[in-house]
């Protein structure tokens, strides 16, 4: 690790890179993942209140 | 996982190519001592001279062998014992890895010792002793109730001194400083022993189930997306930073991010870097969470346990912060008179990152598809394949699944006079998980030198890092505990 350390061209792209926009693809994937990410876990609540868990 | 991603040490020297990978190695390491320890269901005891370590005043009560069988051995010969076993089983492990095993042996040496003698330190009980009754047991005034368990403390921060102030004994020690081997050889045992502990309470051992699914959505579904877009929008990360920067904070640590970081066809750098900061915050995770859950989650213990399992990464890490939590609430309790059987807060956080775990495979193969079809699409890129699910796999995890199944059959399925005897004889493999628990968190603390934050340049992922952590990871990951498992308590102890 130390060797890729000494080399500045990470540190330097890190610094200095320019933005990316978003494309319609990210756009689509991380609606998409938070959506369907949110209605699993509403029904999952509702699982989880409706079935206790065994004793 | 490499070990060479973690920090400014170098990688482990490597002799020749590896004959097996280290899951597997786990998963043979793992069901290895299992099986050995339930040779006492047949009155064989194999494995009963491991050495355990237990609260102290005076260093005689500290050590003793696992099993009164080996009593004659005492605290030092069961000490030494254990030490000369694992060396020789560990270094015919790095032997396969294709390492140096001149070169393990005695860095394992360094390792074993240093690590275990903070072990012992932190069973004093001035640290660890937790009741007033067991103050004047040990005869002491005042104790940090850290518990038995609160020495994995100790040798983190055993780690952390080297890592930070003796850099060249670091980089001396590389070889045998491998958390994930040693993580993952625990966790296939943890699997023998939560299945006993769950026996108990076959139902809501079940109900688990569910909550590992909800930890599935919550950790693939929701906070990479979350995370991606913070890394994109707020702080203009490129794509090929930002995928698996999110896969870091928001999956499986290590793992998730060399995992995302091979799919979306990374330059290899890119995890690596990615990796050695998610170890530094995975350190401060276990030095604080624990200690937070012990102050406003010692009532909702299962909140706690599922808590540690979402929000701290890296297996080693989460596993083990499961167990210090478990070992600060059940004392903090233990001073209500309440005693809440052990296993459950443990078993719980280690089931939630199993579960996490499982998905890694699907998620990388899932971004691998939509970046290798409508993000980079070059003729020169291969394209994902479904065979990659299988192998990013984690195969360690069959280790569990072999173990707990092992486990629940003898403690459920076998006659009385047999099952009776399987808490024993698990109990002494679990003995070796502690131990694998201890190497696990010294060599996490010398993996993390914290001076990599400094890093021109990495302050800024750092940042992402530290925003989506502890702004939104946490507390989402409490939340979700919270609203599964509130109100559910492990039972009593009989």
């Amino acid at each position: 690790m130390s060797d890729l350390y000494r080399q500045s061209d990470y540190r330097n792209e890190l610094r200095t890179a320019h933005a990316e926009p978003l494309l319609p693809i990210e756009k689509t994937l991380i609606s998409w993942s938070l959506g369907i990410g949110l209605a699993l876990l509403v029904v999952l609540a509702l699982v989880n209140h409706f079935v206790p868990p065994g004793a | 996982m490499s070990n060479a991603s973690l920090t400014e040490i170098s990688p482990p020297s490597t002799a020749e190519p590896a004959r097996i990978s280290e899951d597997w190695l786990a998963v043979i390491l793992g069901l290895s001592i299992f099986v050995l320890g339930l040779a006492a269901l047949v009155h064989v005891d194999l494995i009963g001279w491991v050495v355990n370590t237990s609260v102290w005043s005076s260093i005689s009560q500290a050590l003793a062998p696992a099993s009164k069988n080996y009593a004659s051995l005492g605290g030092i010969g069961a000490l030494i014992a254990t030490y000369a076993a694992l060396t020789v089983v560990l270094s015919a492990a790095a032997a396969a890895l294709g390492s140096d095993v001149k070169k393990f042996l005695l860095a394992f040496t360094a390792v074993f010792w240093i690590a275990y003698a903070s072990w012992i330190a932190g069973n004093y009980a001035n640290f660890a002793a937790v009741t007033p009754a067991d103050q004047q047991k040990f005869g002491v005034s005042w104790s940090l109730h850290l518990t038995n368990e609160g020495a994995y403390i100790f040798a983190l921060l055993a780690g952390l001194v080297i890592a930070n102030f003796l850099p060249r004994f670091a980089e001396a020690i590389k070889d045998a400083v491998r958390p994930e081997l040693y993580i993952k050889v625990a966790i296939v045992i943890l699997g023998g022993f939560f299945a006993v502990t769950a026996a108990g309470k076959l139902g809501f051992a079940s109900s688990l189930l569910l909550r590992g699914v909800a930890a599935i959505v919550e950790a693939y579904l929701i906070y990479w997306a979350v995370v991606y877009f913070i890394a994109r929008k707020w702080f203009g990360f490129s794509r090929e930073w930002s995928a698996p920067l999110a896969a870091g904070i928001s999956i499986c640590g290590v793992s998730a991010a060399i995992a995302i970081g091979g799919a979306i066809r990374a330059r290899p750098i890119v995890p690596a870097l990615v990796s050695s900061l998610v170890l530094i915050f995975a350190v401060l995770e276990v030095l604080i969470l624990p200690f937070v859950a012990q102050t406003w989650l010692a009532h909702e213990p299962l909140v706690a346990g599922a808590w540690m399992g979402l929000a701290v990464k890296t297996d080693g890490a989460a596993v083990a912060s499961g167990a210090i939590t478990e070992s600060l609430i059940l004392a903090k309790n233990a001073s209500e008179c309440v005693h809440y059987q052990p296993g459950w807060i443990l078993g719980t956080a280690a089931t939630v990152k199993v579960f996490i775990d499982i998905f890694i495979g699907v998620w990388a193969f899932v971004l691998g598809y939509i970046w290798t079809n409508h993000i980079n699409v070059t003729p020169a890129a291969e394209k994902a394949r479904l065979r990659e699910i299988w192998e990013r796999f984690p195969k360690f995890i069959i280790g569990f699944l072999i173990t707990f199944a092992l486990g629940l059959y003898l403690s459920l399925g076998t006659p009385a006079d047999i099952a009776k005897n399987v808490p024993a004889a698990v109990g002494e493999a679990n003995t070796f998980r502690v131990i694998f628990f201890i190497l696990t968190f010294f060599s996490i603390g010398v993996l993390s030198n914290f001076r990599a934050l400094w890093q021109e340049g990495f302050g800024k992922l750092a940042a992402v890092y530290a925003v989506s952590l502890f702004g939104f990871v946490i507390w989402v990951g409490l939340l979700i505990s919270w609203i599964f498992f509130n109100g559910i308590t492990p039972p009593l102890a009989s």
